[in-house]
């Protein structure tokens, strides 16, 4: 029990240490540090990918999307204000409104699975089994993501991320916690019910 | 039992391409930063809204005194 506390505290300390670094370090870019903005790039561009690909995005427009939202980083480092969240949850909402606009557009309505997924599915090349089942489920995971609104998807996906709460989420979604949990339920209810369909 | 739903998601599905970050970082040195003009509008505005709001006070305090002479010539 002691040492659970004692790894709790140890996680806050490093949590807000690592906050205080990225509130430095988006100071310094904000006067036009290009070493202080590729450190920020460097920190975040694995969460910002998994974020976009668990949105069922494909790779090159996740590649759009996350070099948009850099570059608004770097454009509005100015305008960060700690007050109002954390330097990740400020620039997950910046890729989360970005992606969701992206997704809204009538052409990409149907997007569901990636052009590289699908080519990893469809190659000549075997496969082993533990690829081809890991590519089966991605495949299948995106083409039920394709089925659900823009907004379910960025919900979805940041739920999976184990450093944001629900307070975290809220503030990417722009919504109170309350209604970040039962519009997380309703998704979460609608998706499993989109995978049973296709199964059936 | 492990959720499926959780499982699917379990994997990230997607990781940077290398060189990801240099790249961006060089496109920034080509991209101006948005505060500056931003601060040369919020400045314009200001003037402009302290000159409206001087010319109102101006009008207020006009019509203030009309009454009050008004009054005093009743």
């Amino acid at each position: 029990m002691d040492r659970d506390v004692g790894a709790s505290e140890t996680f806050n300390r490093d949590a807000a240490g690592e906050a205080a670094a990225g509130e430095a370090a988006v100071r310094q870019t904000a006067r036009g540090d290009h070493h202080a903005f590729g450190r920020i790039v460097e920190a975040h561009q694995r969460r910002i990918f998994a974020y976009l690909g668990r949105m069922g995005i494909d790779r090159a427009t996740a590649e759009d999307i996350a070099q948009d939202t850099f570059l608004r980083v770097w454009r509005n480092a100015g305008q960060f204000n700690p007050k109002r969240g954390n330097l990740t949850t400020w620039i997950l909402t910046i890729a989360r409104n970005l992606a969701s606009t992206r997704l809204s557009r009538p052409e990409r309505r149907d997007e569901g699975l990636g052009p590289e997924a699908a080519d990893e599915v469809v190659s000549d090349l075997p496969l082993p089994d533990a690829e081809l089942l890991a590519a089966q489920r991605r495949m299948r995971l995106h083409r039920a993501l394709g089925r659900l609104l823009p907004a379910d998807r960025a919900l979805l996906a940041a739920s999976y991320f184990d450093d944001l709460d629900v307070a975290d989420i809220a503030r990417i979604e722009g919504c109170s916690a309350g209604a970040a949990k039962v519009r997380l339920h309703r998704a979460r209810v609608r998706l499993r019910q989109i995978l049973e369909n296709d199964d059936a | 039992m492990p959720d499926e739903l959780d499982a699917l998601f379990g994997a990230d599905v997607l990781a940077p391409p290398s060189g990801f970050a240099q790249r961006i970082t060089a496109l920034a040195r080509m991209t101006p930063q948005g505060d500056a003009p931003s601060r040369r509008r919020l400045s314009w505005q200001f003037a402009s809204l302290a000159t409206g709001a001087g010319f109102g006070a101006l009008l207020l305090a006009q019509f203030v005194l009309f009454a009050f002479v008004a009054a005093a010539a009743q």
